[in-house]
């Protein structure tokens, strides 16, 4: 140890206080910081008040639809590139008259519906195995890591070759975009359940399976939600992205048809729709994770 | 609902076919109020059948950690399959053994009140998960009642220092965890529950979830939680070292209380010398590397202990003495450890 300066080497407590010897320290005390001013911006983590959150939730939306309008108005920008707001709101009024939209959202809907439910069912049991038990951890993320690297876009032309332009290839595509990343997302929610509660059940006479049901199931679940959430999101554009390439019906199949003609007012509609659909699918998510998840902060 | 009606139909029969404990601990509570136990000093032998404890013993058991084994310390075999740290047989060379217990002799007779102490390190722990179950030791054996300990099961309950309390339960649910577990009726199982509250002093707080309770309160929710299986033996993990000092008071006199009122055996793990002179019928010291019991004194203090026994002379004169064991093994521990850097 290096040889510590005469006054903080003496074993003698400093003179005029009883504070023993700092032993064997040969540093001076650390530096000191200003104290930070102070700030009338919320905290980091602290809570905004409701009224400012719903001001800000507003804004969120208003200013791009001001930027949009003012785009528009200004003529700076092509109508065909860049159609109004009123342009795209008659387009959705004619295609909800015409009951194209609502067949659209059916066939989409229904896609996304059915090719998620697929890919929940598949991956919910594979994430659960695999954050439970190490062996099926070791047997299935290789393969799942590796998988999941492979855009599932780039399926589509085997998916055709294989299944067909009909519906299966596009369910298909679905589930092949959403079933690997909610397998290693369940499985990591899974897998972060404390010790204790599995040693605690155990102590307390659970078997096996009681404790798969009873313990990591609830304990997983509003995570498995959130991961939901999130893949559900991904399910919407890759059920889009299959109609936009072989269908003759759905979101996507409308967009490409209105390219076709150059109606980017139509296009912005769809849009529009997709995006309100996608909202309501991850407000619903997010409702039912609250109710299961009232005990997890 | 009448308490008094009919207790016995639907009784839980332990693993030996006799009749459990739950019955007469219902039937107790039903015909007379909080009843004290007398015992003082060494612990009565089984007083009849209303004694619901179970014999503990350790034969020799000794318990070796394995360092950095896939760098994950703290994992040594899940729930279901305890023991097996280390892969000693076969395999891959183990690593290092780090002896953690040694030679481990330990005798807690049915309804007895043992408390374990030692420094931190010391193996406390440890011995209390090879007791649950949790672990399994590489030396020796657990027994209880004469059964060799093979894994975790309700007859052994166990109460930990965080509680570990399922968060998405409320209180009464996660006492009622177990009971779901057996052939019971809903009826039933309620009422054992509505007991359990009663008896720790959460009635009010039994539809709230774990997060909107204190700390002791959710400790109290633990050890309900332990009890309603009616465990032969309590096996308590420094269950009250985060609590302040009134609190721990209160649950110290709680936790003599349920004992006195359902006959378990009770094990239990602190390093407050204080609490372990003040709840124990004996206190065993243990002195760390490897882990050995190195004391074992019995309490010869009046059964029903109060707050004024703490200022009793015979009490203090026992903490010192406990005291002053565990801290000559923390000292000499200690030099050994300076020794050995260099
Ligand atoms: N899973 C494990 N793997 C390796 N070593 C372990 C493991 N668990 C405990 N140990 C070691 O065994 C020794 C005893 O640990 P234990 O937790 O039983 O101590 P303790 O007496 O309960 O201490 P404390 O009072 O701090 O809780 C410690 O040195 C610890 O590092
Ligand atoms: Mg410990």
């Amino acid at each position: 140890m290096a040889p510590a300066p005469a006054s903080a080497a003496a074993p003698a407590p400093a003179e005029g206080t009883d504070r023993p010897a700092a032993g064997g320290r040969d540093w001076g005390p650390p530096p000191r910081r200003r104290p930070a001013r102070p700030s009338r911006l919320p905290k980091l983590g602290e809570d905004v008040a409701p009224a400012t959150r719903w001001a800000l939730r507003a804004l969120s939306v208003a200013v791009p639809l001001v930027v949009w309008v003012a785009l528009s108005a200004s003529g700076a920008v092509d109508d065909t590139f860049l159609p109004s707001p009123a342009a795209v709101a008659r387009a959705l009024a004619d295609m909800a008259r015409s009951g194209e939209l609502f067949s659209d959202m059916a066939s989409s809907v229904r896609r996304v519906g059915l090719g998620f439910l697929i890919a929940v069912a598949i991956s919910v049991p594979l994430g659960f195995a695999m954050g439970s038990m190490s062996w099926a951890q070791a047997l299935l993320e290789p393969v799942i890591g590796l998988l999941r690297y492979m855009p599932a876009s780039a399926f589509i032309p085997l998916l055709i070759i294989w299944l067909g332009l009909g519906e299966s290839s596009k369910i298909a595509l679905l589930v092949i975009g959403v079933v690997f990343f909610n397998t290693l997302m369940t499985a990591d929610v899974v897998r972060r359940i404390p010790r204790d509660l599995l040693e605690v059940s155990a102590t307390l006479g659970a078997r096996q399976h009681e404790i798969a049901r009873k313990v990591i199931l609830p304990y997983a679940l509003p995570g498995m939600i959130d991961a939901m959430r999130v893949n559900a999101a991904a399910a919407w554009n890759f059920v889009v992205v299959a109609e936009l390439v072989a269908a003759t019906s759905g979101l996507g199949y409308r967009i490409t048809r209105a390219q076709r003609f150059l109606q980017t007012d139509k296009i912005f509609a769809v849009l529009v729709v997709i995006g309100v659909i996608g909202l309501a699918i991850d407000i619903l998510l997010r409702v039912l994770r609250d109710q299961v998840g009232r005990w997890a902060p | 609902m009448s308490d008094t009606s009919q207790s016995a139909g639907g009784g839980l029969a332990g693993p030996t076919g006799q009749p459990g404990p739950l019955d007469q601990l219902v039937l107790t509570r039903a015909t007379e109020p909080v009843e004290t136990r007398k015992s003082a000093g060494p612990p009565e032998p089984a007083a009849g059948p209303a004694a619901a404890g179970g014999a503990l013993r350790l034969r020799g058991v000794g318990m070796d950690f394995h360092a950095g084994r896939r760098g994950r310390p703290g994992r040594p075999g899940r729930p279901g399959r305890p023991g097996r740290p280390g892969r000693g047989r076969g395999g891959a060379p183990a690593e290092a053994a780090v002896p953690t217990l040694a030679d481990i002799d330990l005798v807690v007779e049915p309804g007895e009140f043992v408390c374990i102490v030692g420094a931190s390190g010391s193996g406390k722990s440890t011995l209390l998960r090879l007791v649950a179950g949790l672990l399994r030791p590489t030396a020796g054996e657990v027994t209880l009642d004469g059964g060799p300990v093979v894994g975790p099961g309700p007859e052994r309950g166990l109460v930990c220092q965080t509680g570990a309390l399922f968060p998405w339960r409320t209180a009464a649910a996660n006492v009622a965890f177990g009971l779901e577990l057996l052939a019971l009726s809903r009826a039933d199982r309620s009422r054992r529950v509505a007991w359990l509250l009663r008896e720790v002093g959460l009635e009010p707080y039994a539809d709230r979830l774990p997060g909107q309770l204190s700390g002791g309160q959710r400790q109290r929710v633990a050890i309900a939680r332990a009890l309603a299986c009616e465990p032969r033996v309590v096996l308590l993990d420094e269950p009250f070292g985060a609590l302040d000092v009134q609190t721990k008071e209160d649950m110290q006199l709680f936790l003599r209380r349920v004992w006195a009122d359902t006959g378990t055996t009770v094990l239990m793990v602190t390093h407050d010398v204080e609490e372990a002179v003040f709840l124990g019928q004996r206190v065993v010291v243990l002195a760390s590397d490897p882990g050995r019991v190195v004391a074992d004194i019995p309490v010869r203090l009046p059964g029903d202990r109060d707050l004024a026994t703490r200022r009793d002379s015979a009490f203090l004169a026992l903490r010192s003495e406990v005291e002053d064991l565990v801290r000559l093994h923390h000292r000499a521990h200690a030099r050994r450890l300076a020794e050995a850097a260099g």
